[in-house]
């Protein structure tokens, strides 16, 4: 791509404070789930926002967005309310979805925006939503955002053929990170992704996801060209996630801070080991397999990657960068201040009253689907 | 009754049904790593399904 094809000045700076935006409000989220006000896992997006900004600058109100359990920075991107999301999360009536949605299952009809949990499901769903807006909005189109394992979901693969088939303007993004969530996912791929959604008939494109203008613009050819009535396209953007799988992964905590996080992991292996199983052969091979993995996640994180947001800030320059995240986090910090007060009045009510369940909240810490202990 | 974790019960059912009979195994993804107590108990080599185990 000729970098005179990216964009720069105003556009550019546009789609910065949209990704400021959406880091602002998963920061708070993460914050929020810290403090035991988020119930269940915590999926954030943090590395991804220069994927997911760079298309949504090239989408119009009448286009659609079907989005995985990873919802934040697009709904953000597409204007939903951070206050509203944040309480939505929390379990609380005043939420976007009424405390019903939990962060995985966020919808925002007013912004054609849905997220899904289910691993792969926003292929098909963004098919219906292309097949819907083509009858009802002519020249719309429709966006999948998924991750690379998802790509391995037979519901997917089946996306891929209906939206060839009936030439529906979808555009898939594969937001890749190399990792399904501590298996590496070359060793469960078959082929080539791009190869893939090519044998089916999508055109594909390539982009670094860490580089928002690079982004915007690939989508912004791959969009027009569906606009157009060519049929669907696959964009395939790599990234780095910090995090790991959800916030506090035990295995990125074990790697940061490996002192303090092996006293959680190591007494249950030493009972494991302790019991009654295999021969002390095959228990020395698990206990080599485990540090191999454990290894390469660690040299995954220590190697990192580039961050969309440090990239953004040098392409617009640091000046105009400090101006517009100062008036994001202001406004972030605000709905922030504004979703702890409500949650707290929440809780307060729900202890002097009727129980949770009667009045839509959820309660914060006593399911946890990963079976952890927070 | 005995509390524990949604996890710890998983591994609690896998080591039982495994120490029973050794025919048994654990694969799928992120087994290796999510089930890590139930590998280094039985190791990742159990005969009937060498291939197959903790993949």
């Amino acid at each position: 791509m000729r970098r005179t094809d990216r964009p720069t000045g105003a556009a550019l700076e546009r789609t910065y404070e949209a990704m400021a935006r959406m880091r602002a409000v998963e920061e708070v989220q993460v914050r929020l789930w810290n403090d035991g006000l988020v119930p269940g896992e915590l999926h954030t997006a943090i590395g991804e926002e220069g994927i997911v900004a760079g298309v949504l600058a090239n989408l119009t109100p009448d286009d659609a967005i079907a989005l995985d359990h990873r919802p934040t920075p697009a709904l953000i991107g597409r204007g939903v309310d951070p206050e509203s999301l944040l309480l939505e999360i929390m379990g609380d009536q005043g939420g976007m979805n009424g405390g019903q949605g939990g962060h995985m299952h966020l919808f925002a009809p007013e912004h054609r925006a849905s997220g899904d949990g289910m691993v792969g499901s926003s292929g098909p769903i963004a098919c219906g939503l292309a097949l819907a807006g083509r009858r009802e909005r002519p020249g719309s189109v429709a966006v999948a955002f998924f991750g690379e394992a998802a790509a391995n979901e037979g519901y997917m693969m089946e996306a891929f053929n209906l939206a060839a088939a009936w030439r529906l303007p979808v555009l898939f993004v594969c937001k890749d990170n190399s990792w399904s969530i501590t298996t590496r996912s070359s060793e469960v791929t078959g082929g080539k992704l791009t190869e893939r959604a090519r044998s089916f008939g999508l055109k594909t494109a390539k982009a670094d996801g860490s580089r928002v203008d690079e982004v915007q613009a690939t989508a912004a050819r791959l969009i027009a060209r569906m606009r157009a009535g060519k049929g669907p396209a696959f964009l395939h953007a790599s990234c780095y996630r910090p995090d790991g799988h959800f916030t506090t992964d035990v295995l990125v905590r074990l790697i940061h801070d490996p002192r303090h996080e092996a006293g959680e992991i190591a007494p249950p292996l030493i009972a494991a080991l302790r019991a009654p199983g295999g021969s002390a052969t095959d228990r020395a091979a698990a206990l080599a397999t485990l540090t191999r993995r454990i290894g390469a996640l660690a040299v995954h994180h220590a190697r990192g990657g580039c961050d969309p947001l440090t990239r953004g800030r040098r392409r617009i320059g640091g000046h105009t960068a400090a101006r517009i995240d100062l008036r994001v986090e202001s406004e972030i910090a605000a709905a922030e201040r504004t979703a702890r007060l409500r949650a707290r009045g929440a809780k307060a009510d729900a202890s002097g009253s009727a129980p949770p369940a009667a009045k839509g909240n959820h309660v914060p810490g006593q399911v946890l689907s990963d079976g952890g202990t927070r | 009754m005995t509390r524990m974790t949604y996890g710890d019960a998983v591994d609690a059912g896998l080591a039982a049904a495994m120490e029973r009979d050794e025919r048994v195994i654990t694969f799928g993804e992120d087994v290796r790593l999510l089930r890590r107590t139930t590998l280094v108990r039985f190791g990742p080599n159990r005969p009937a399904h060498k291939c197959w185990n903790f993949a």
